[in-house]
């Protein structure tokens, strides 16, 4: 048995020892950690632990007991913010990225100070997209950064 | 990996009992790559619960690096920018993207002795010791070279305290990808330090262009040239689906020839190289 916070809920659920958190989210239908490479790489399964993006593919459920799982529909005001401007720049297409992408934008708003294209970038590196190229997603993140300003 | 029991051990000496107990526990570090070994464990042994293996300590003429520090700790700590021109978290700096490095750890990087190691390379070109729990001491050359590696578990990577330089570069096609070739250089008092890594097995240093490098003078274009020539000479180059090995030896010649007229121009503070 795990027992952590998802998303401001106080959630538990039986785990095997080996299972991986996106696993055992997209098991009990939170389903907007998306399933990519499954290794680590594309950042589609990102969720926040304690704030901090992480790839929920390779983290051990058991690791998270006592702590803050937030996912997508846990920054929904943000990310919904956050889409407009994604489509004003025509930063979404497919959308698959989005929820990881959201996630990270959140994280880097809580953690850096004076954002720019490069720290923007910094952030992106882990993220996959097959149709953007980054550069309106780029213009998007900081458009919406500097309209919260 | 197919893990039967997670164990959470609270101290060293339990955690290293469990580990020696049976021929398939395994320590878990970050535990972002269990899902590429097909293997089946026992016990897997979760050092999160071990206070003494977190965080960066500055002592007095050491900074350590508890094991389980991540990736990102490093990458952001200013104690280590300044370290020999912050080799070390620039090379951090580039590895895969923030939320892998929030997860991944030093000391479960270093045990698994990857080839395309970024941390591998630095660390053999800094004055670096890696202190196990039943090993104790050992220099961070002797522990690649331990072959079978003995079943320990790393405590802390220890950095002595010196004044010197350093450049390293990472030659990788994107930004997601493991590197064709990396590349450390450090100056100190007691001379040169170059380390290859990606090669494509794990780092080792180039002994001889050290000592060469360490003996001369003064650094002109003659004493540069001859030292890559002897880098290309005794570092073992090879072939893999990344990259050949003329390309890796081209690559070695040129940004070893960039990172020691890099150290030759620069002050201490502006040493590494994206």
């Amino acid at each position: 048995m795990v027992t952590f916070e998802l998303n401001g809920q106080i959630k538990s659920f039986h785990i095997d020892q080996g299972e991986f958190l996106i696993d055992t989210l997209r098991r009990h239908h939170v389903v907007s950690p998306r399933r990519g490479c499954d290794t680590t790489s594309c950042g589609v399964c990102t969720v926040l632990i304690d704030d901090q993006p992480m790839p929920s593919c390779a983290l051990l459920t058991a690791r998270v007991n006592d702590k803050k799982v937030t996912t997508v529909e846990g920054i929904a005001d943000f990310a919904a913010e956050l889409s407009a401007y994604f489509g004003k720049e025509g930063a979404d297409q497919c959308g698959f990225c989005n929820p990881g992408i959201a996630l990270s934008v959140y994280a880097m708003a809580q953690t850096e100070e004076n954002i720019d294209d490069d720290t923007i970038r910094h952030y992106l590196v882990g993220h996959l997209c097959r149709c953007s190229g980054y550069v309106s997603q780029t213009k998007a993140i900081k458009a919406f950064l500097e309209g919260r300003k | 990996m197919n893990i039967d029991n997670l164990v959470k051990p609270t101290s060293l000496t339990e955690a290293y009992k469990l580990l020696t107990a049976d021929q398939s526990n395994t320590v878990i570090a970050g535990g972002a790559w269990l899902k590429m070994s097909k293997r089946t464990i026992k016990n897997g042994i979760d050092l999160t619960a071990i206070n003494s293996l977190k965080g960066i300590k500055e002592e007095a003429d050491v900074i350590r690096i508890g094991s389980m520090t991540t990736l990102s700790e490093i990458e952001r700590d200013e104690t280590l920018k300044q370290y020999y021109s912050g080799i070390l978290p620039q090379a951090i700096a580039q590895i895969m993207g923030v939320g892998l490095r929030n997860l991944v750890t030093i000391g479960g990087n270093i045990m698994s002795k990857h080839g395309f190691s970024d941390i591998a390379t630095p660390l053999l070109a800094l004055p670096c010791t890696l202190e196990f729990h039943h090993q104790g001491i050992l220099s961070f050359a002797e522990f690649i070279e331990q072959k079978p590696l003995k079943k320990d578990i790393l405590k802390a990577i220890i950095l002595e305290k010196q004044d010197g330089r350093g450049y390293f570069k990472k030659v990788k096609k994107t930004a997601l990808d493991f590197a064709i070739l990396n590349l450390a250089l450090t100056k100190d008092e007691n001379g040169f330090a170059l380390a290859i890594g990606s090669r494509p097995s794990i780092a080792m240093n180039a002994k001889e262009a050290e000592t060469y490098l360490s003996q001369q003078p003064i650094l002109n274009d003659t004493v540069i040239k001859k030292a890559a020539t002897m880098a290309l000479k005794h570092v073992k180059l090879g072939d893999n689906p990344r990259a050949s090995k003329a390309y890796r030896s081209a690559l070695l010649e040129t940004y070893m020839l960039r990172g020691l007229h890099h150290l030759n121009q620069t002050n201490p503070q502006e040493g590494a190289s994206k």
